[in-house]
């Protein structure tokens, strides 16, 4: 099957983001002021389980992140290949057919009909109110009220099965990876494991990532005859709404932050260090701007966006590129409107470092101020960057649902937990309720933001001087 | 004899860590009798302030002591006493002063209401009963016009104020025990003469057992009745004051003792044990140019107020100071805190801009060149601070310190040459090689201070400014830094502004001494004349001061 790939701009941030964590991770791996911080970050159980959640996270985001165009079938082989105009993504590739699979309305998770009744006309003319089979979920069962409860049983435990058999390929392979770099047999290697004897808590970790298999293939051997977690208004399953959500928050919360730290970097730096006009200046700035409140100028610049956009419409070739941009320029203002708080603390830190000894027999040594700030300055706020970092993603996730409920969020097109949460206003007020939609969006949610909190308090503990000692 | 006060028997400290147990305190005894004062001598990290506060029962909570070791007060052994029981005894029984009493009161409440905290508590106080025993407290220990000061807030007292209030605190409820831990090292040598004074004159009054904790062995030949001398965390000599002083038994005492300035060693003629210094005033040396020559300096602060936040007043920091240094030559700027000395120092090497005045340097006037002509004479004038922990960038390898300079102002710019100038400088401080790819939390304070000596020396400069080089640091590391600082004057032909506070180490170390206060140079010579015959009345209150082992 030929494709095209389509490098949206997001995928593009994200990709550079993911570059620049490693090149860091690399980097501050050698730095022995960053490396025993971050080995006191992995030592505590919370923030490794926190960690493989979010790396559970990021990896389907990442999947969700390389989209390419499929050709479309062609008539004969001579013919020009002619591309969809939907842009796919590798995450759809492997969550295939649960895109394309459309029910007409509203179901239940795990549900074989439809939420509502349909009026049927029968053969003697009369109508009856009915609910409709599903087209795609419970098919292969001919009597589903006695055979499903069974048949997900089954499916259940063949999920499990499958689980419990991958994780027990990736302990074969941690172990050999740890008795290799340990020079030691794979069997004292085992036992340390198992008595959580080693320098970070492997098992802990192997236990999360036991669980986040078990989850997987559980949903995977279940998701392909039914719908998990429903279907929402226009039939569509929202498992995997839920799913292609990730991108959305992950988007919003990392590209916002990598928008706002040359902003709140460069400018907090200077304001502390050079003091005087610069100093006034830049405070001006940030005190304005954050006496508006945010959402208004977020309104106004999706507002404008969307007027844009509908006068010049040839300029994008497909809705993933409409939408693409949207997000962008919502993580730009949502960027461009939050680094006040982080340049206010990288202020008053340099201000109080411009004062150190270093600094002045720095300047005593005719170093110029554009080395200082970048040697002995910015190097010594890092801990603040990253700290502030990490909480405020969390922050970002939460920012994006609240925007899309009150409409000036990400495209209505879109997949996110804000939109998702946005539409259950009016399924809240059915009656039967229709609560499966919301409860998806808030679980989904609640796992990113919960493990990001809890990882952002370890690094905050690991990296903050005031708390050294502790 | 009577029983003693408090008995300290077979004291061991242990700290539980993550890598096992870590022995501090190592099997240590000694006794304090009523009326008597002890001092626990030893550098920083000997386990002196540990063994205080094992008294106080404030250890942190990973501190351990096995059962064999005991301290008694009176009759009852602290180390069995419940948390709630201690308390008891905290404050009421057993007093303490910390060092620094800046950090040790809390600024948002007045020091009268911080005083009657103490005796609400344990004597129950209160109303115009508490008020008149604050006040008493407070004229005890001689604060002037008391009952207004109760109502003051920390800020608005000088450090030796408040090193009074916390005594006063201290001694509210006329405790048997009152343990000092380095009650004067953060405070300037006149005051600390005050203090030293009211300590043992509240202790002549009360009779209470005094244990003084510091590392000034002229602080203790003043006060104490023993010594006892700790070194890593054991106790090596315990001898009456005299008989200490007079020999003292144990290697490490002699280095202590042999590492004290000579000032403070003997009070008699300085000429005898430098006879150098008689040869001081060559006539040569006045023909020559002085190297600096500093003319009507002002340094003025602004005191804004006010709405529109004008200047109204101004704060003079240095007040129109006239000095001159010949190449070669020591020049001690000595005065106490606040007296500008640092400020001068700055400004001199044009880091703080001067309000009026003139600097010249080599016979050039640097204090009107701009930034970047500035840079020619940056590497000639050269800075070492007071605190070698914060004049390193905690996160850049020796290396790169060292060479910083070398790189901003283009000197060996080869890679080659600059690094085996980087091993002439590790040879001049005797740190070895591999010194250039570690950290300097590696280092200890003094190893610290060496590399920052090395990183002034590797721009080749003719004049350092040393800005109290060696207060942050234990005394025998401190006589080690006045030794290479000299060694490497006679090698280098380096020319020195040594500001210090110590008056004890400059007859040492320099050849002229100009004594600042209050913004102004109020006296100005010859090393050997200012200390045999000081004319302003303000040299004489500071020679009179310091503390000396008579």
């Amino acid at each position: 099957m030929t494709f095209k790939f389509v490098l949206l701009w997001t995928d593009l941030l994200v990709f550079i983001l993911v570059a620049l964590l490693l090149a860091f991770s690399i980097w501050a791996k050698r730095q022995d002021s960053w490396r025993r911080p971050l080995r006191k970050v992995f030592r505590r159980k919370i923030s490794v389980v926190s960690a493989v959640i979010l790396s559970t996270y990021v990896l389907i985001g990442l999947l969700d992140s390389v989209h390419y165009q499929p050709a479309l079938p062609q008539e004969n082989a001579t013919d020009q290949i002619h591309y969809d105009v939907e842009v796919k993504s590798v995450l759809d590739k492997l969550l295939s057919p649960l895109d394309e699979q459309f029910e007409t309305s509203y179901s239940a998770p795990f549900a074989h009909q439809l939420h509502v009744q349909d009026a049927v006309k029968q053969a003697d003319g009369s109508i009856v109110y009915q609910h409709q089979r599903l087209q795609y979920a419970a098919t292969h069962l001919s009597n589903p009220e006695a055979e499903k409860r069974h048949d997900i049983l089954v499916r259940s435990l063949k999920g499990v099965a499958w689980g419990l058999l991958i994780l027990l390929l990736v302990t074969i392979l941690l172990v050999l990876y740890l008795s290799h770099q340990k020079k030691q047999n794979v069997l004292a290697t085992s036992k340390q494991l198992v008595a959580g004897k080693m320098d970070y808590p492997y098992l802990t970790m192997l236990l999360t990532l036991g669980i986040v298999i078990l989850l997987a293939s559980v949903s995977a051997c279940l998701a392909t005859h039914y719908h998990i977690f429903g279907t929402d208004k226009v039939g569509e399953d929202v498992f995997y709404q839920a799913l292609k959500s990730i991108r959305t928050g992950l988007v919003i919360g990392t590209v916002s932050t990598l928008v706002m730290l040359p902003f709140a970097i460069i400018l907090g730096v200077m304001a502390g260090y050079f003091r005087g006009r610069i100093d006034d200046g830049i405070q001006y700035l940030y005190t304005t701007l954050s006496s508006i409140p945010g959402v208004l100028l977020i309104a106004a610049a999706i507002l404008m966006l969307q007027v844009f956009m509908s006068t010049h419409p040839d300029l994008f070739a497909s809705n993933a590129q409409r939408a693409d941009l949207r997000l962008l320029i919502l993580c730009v203002i949502l960027g461009v409107t939050s680094w006040t708080s982080l340049c206010r603390l990288l202020r008053g830190e340099s201000f109080k470092l411009r004062e150190m000894d270093y600094v002045q027999a720095a300047n005593n040594l005719g170093v110029s101020h554009v080395t200082i700030l970048k040697k002995h300055i910015v190097p010594n706020v890092m801990h603040i960057v990253l700290i502030t970092l990490v909480l405020d993603f969390s922050g970002l996730v939460l920012a994006e649902a609240v925007l899309s409920y009150v409409g000036v969020g990400v495209d209505p097109t879109m997949f996110s937990w804000g939109n998702m949460i946005n539409s259950a206003r009016l399924e809240m007020a059915r009656e039967p309720v229709v609560w499966w939609s919301l409860c998806a969006a808030f679980i989904f949610m609640f796992t990113l933001v919960l493990f990001a909190n809890f990882f952002a308090d370890s690094v905050r503990d690991a990296f903050d001087p005031r708390l050294q000692d502790a | 004899m009577t029983q003693p006060l408090l008995r300290v028997q077979d004291l061991t400290t242990r700290l539980a860590t993550p890598r096992g147990m870590l022995q501090l305190v190592n099997n240590i005894s000694f006794e304090v009798a009523r009326g008597e004062t002890l001092a626990l001598v030893g550098e920083s990290g000997s386990g002196k302030s540990l063994t205080a506060l094992s008294v106080m029962g404030l250890l942190p909570a990973h501190a351990r002591h096995p059962l064999t070791s005991k301290i008694m007060l009176d009759d009852i052994n602290l180390l069995t006493l419940s948390e709630a029981q201690r308390q008891q005894i905290r404050g009421k029984k057993i007093g303490m002063i910390f060092q620094e009493p800046m950090t040790s009161l809390n600024p948002v409440l007045t020091i009268g209401d911080q005083i009657g905290e103490v005796l609400y508590r344990h004597q129950g106080l209160r109303g115009q009963a508490l008020k008149k025993r604050v006040i008493a407290l407070l004229e005890a220990v001689h604060i002037p016009l008391a009952a207004q000061r109760a109502n003051d807030y920390p800020h608005q007292l000088s450090g030796g104020m408040k090193q009074r209030v916390m005594i006063a605190m201290a001694i509210a409820c006329e405790p048997d025990l009152l343990i000092a831990d380095e009650p004067t090292t953060a405070l300037d040598v006149t005051i600390q003469a005050e203090i030293l004074k009211l300590l043992t004159e509240l202790q002549r009054q009360s009779g209470m057992g005094l244990l003084l904790i510091t590392h000034d062995l002229a602080v203790v030949a003043q006060v104490a009745d023993t010594v006892a001398v700790m070194t890593q965390g054991k106790l090596v000599e315990q001898n009456t004051t005299a008989a200490f002083f007079a020999g003292p038994t144990h290697p490490y005492s002699q280095k202590l003792l042999a590492a004290l300035p000579a000032f403070a060693r003997e009070s008699t003629s300085l000429v005898s044990k430098y006879p150098d210094l008689k040869a001081e005033k060559s006539p040569a040396a006045d023909a020559d140019k002085p190297l600096l020559d500093v003319r009507n300096l002002q340094v003025y602060f602004p005191i804004k107020t006010g709405f529109l936040r004008r200047a109204k007043s101004h704060l003079k920091a240095v007040d129109d100071v006239s000095l001159h240094i010949e190449a070669g030559k020591t020049l001690a700027l000595v005065g106490e805190s606040g007296s500008g000395k640092t400020t001068l120092g700055r400004s001199i090497s044009q880091l703080i801009p001067a309000t009026s005045g003139e600097v010249y340097f080599n016979g050039a006037a640097i204090h009107r060149l701009k930034s970047k002509a500035l840079r020619e004479y940056r590497r000639d004038i050269q800075f070492i601070f007071q605190d070698p922990f914060s004049a390193m960038n905690p996160r850049m390898m020796i290396q790169d310190l060292l060479e910083e300079g070398m790189l901003a102002l283009h000197i060996e710019p080869e890679q080659r040459k600059r690094r085996a100038r980087l091993y002439a400088l590790l040879e001049y401080i005797s740190l070895p090689r591999n010194s250039l790819s570690r950290y300097p939390h590696e280092f200890s304070g003094g190893e610290r201070q060496r590399l920052c000596i090395a990183r002034a020396l590797a721009v080749n400069p003719k004049l350092i400014i040393c800005d109290e080089p060696t207060s942050a640091l234990d005394v025998t590391i401190q006589a080690q830094i006045l030794d290479l600082l000299k060694d490497l004057q006679n090698e280098l032909n380096l020319t020195y502004l040594f500001i210090t506070h110590n008056l004890s180490i400059v007859p040492a170390l320099a050849h002229e001494v100009a004594v600042m206060h209050l913004g102004k140079i109020v006296e100005q010579g010859a090393t050997q004349q200012i200390f045999e015959q000081p004319q302003a009345a303000y040299t004489k209150s500071l020679l009179a001061a310091a503390p000396k082992l008579v």
